[in-house]
């Protein structure tokens, strides 16, 4: 069994908006081939050069399927922001001709948000306070969280691959399982961006060294060559599985 | 996939509880004299290494026939405790060279008695 961890997964993030984008591999690296985005209409002319490896568009590519867009908080946002400047703008606008006021005056509202703790219900304030406080920690947590999405890419001549964690995750039990010599089930991998932890449960009377299982860990995933490359740390469970 | 040198096929060899379970019975029933289905064994894990626990009979001779000739008791192996002491070593032995698995401990209960005066045990 093997997942990866999810880190700053924010809700489902739209990754619709890249018209070369390189679709996500979500096969196990060393099945499935590549898939290529040299060809088609990405290789147009004008784009050529810059899709290669190292190219600045085939960075930007990447750096796009690796982080989750922050699209759609910046429309929330923008939305409220608008909204509200209108309103402001009807309000003064009224005054301004001399009309009665739509909603509230807004030397009144100056008034009243001057004089704010009084003429309010203390539980009206409470709550409109912790509405407040929390739509502004998400927009900042947002705005500041690098918002990473769990995937690493891989290093390919040709093409722009990204990796899904899981699928990392799941070519290493593979392997510390072989290595182990141990059931499916007695195997653990997470995969975060830094680190790979490898849970292991060994069978009862048979021993197993840790370094055998981290070297073959490592090994693979020297040979996947992801980044930023991931440190491994391997855990034998002290007790074993009776009979598997 | 890439295999490493020093193994030479891929692949998973399992032994079930239940073969390790009859195994320790036979190995039990061969140290103390005592048909395999009088026995009951038990695993657990102790540290990664597995731990044996017996609950089982021994064979003795009857008394009459001891007291007719004390020579048999020494025949059967000494004083059940004794005996008891070293089937766990060999029990030990027995089921590590067999199953390849190691063990830790054995514990042996003798639960009772299966009189045996016909054939000589070992």
């Amino acid at each position: 069994m093997s997942h990866a961890a999810e880190r700053h997964h924010r809700g489902a993030a739209p990754h619709d908006a890249a018209p070369h984008e390189a679709a996500p591999q979500e096969a196990a690296p060393q099945e499935a081939a590549p898939l290529e985005t040299g060809a088609g209409p990405i290789a147009a002319p004008d784009s050529g050069p810059d899709l290669r490896p190292g190219g600045a568009r085939m960075e930007r590519v990447l750096a796009r399927e690796t982080s989750s867009s922050r699209a759609s908080a910046a429309i929330i946002a923008a939305i409220l922001v608008i909204g509200l400047c209108g309103y402001a703008l009807l309000e003064t606008a009224v005054r301004a001709v001399g009309q009665p006021p739509w909603l509230i005056d807004p030397q009144t509202a100056a008034d009243r948000v001057t004089a704010l703790p009084a003429g309010v219900a203390p539980l009206l304030l409470g709550v409109t306070g912790a509405v407040v406080f929390a739509a502004g920690l998400f927009f900042f947590l947002n705005a500041v969280l690098p918002g990473r999405r769990a995937r690493h890419v891989l290093a390919d001549p040709r093409a722009a691959v990204v990796v899904d964690d899981e699928v990392i995750a799941s070519a290493l039990a593979r392997r510390a399982r072989l290595a182990a010599n141990v059931t499916q089930e007695q195997v653990m991998v997470v995969v975060s961006r830094r680190q790979v932890l490898v849970n292991v449960r060994p069978t009862s009377g048979v021993p197993l060294r840790e370094a055998d299982v981290q070297a073959a860990v490592e090994a693979e995933l020297r040979a996947m060559a992801p980044s930023p490359m991931p440190e491994v740390r391997v855990n034998l469970a002290a007790s074993g599985v009776i009979g598997a | 996939m890439s295999v490493f040198a020093g193994r030479p096929l891929a692949g998973h060899n399992r032994i079930s509880t239940q073969a390790l379970t009859s195994l320790a019975r036979a190995a039990a029933a061969e140290a103390l004299g005592v048909p395999p289905q009088d026995v009951r064994a038990d695993w657990t894990d102790d540290g990664g290494l597995l731990a044996l626990s017996l609950v089982t009979p021994i064979a003795v001779p009857s008394l009459t026939t001891v007291l007719r000739e004390p020579a048999r008791v020494a025949g059967f192996g000494g004083p059940i405790w004794d005996r008891a002491v070293a089937a766990k070593a060999q029990i030990l032995r027995r089921v590590t060279e067999l199953s390849g698995a190691q063990l830790s401990r054995v514990d042996i209960r003798i639960s009772g008695a299966s009189v045996s005066d016909g054939g000589r045990v070992r």
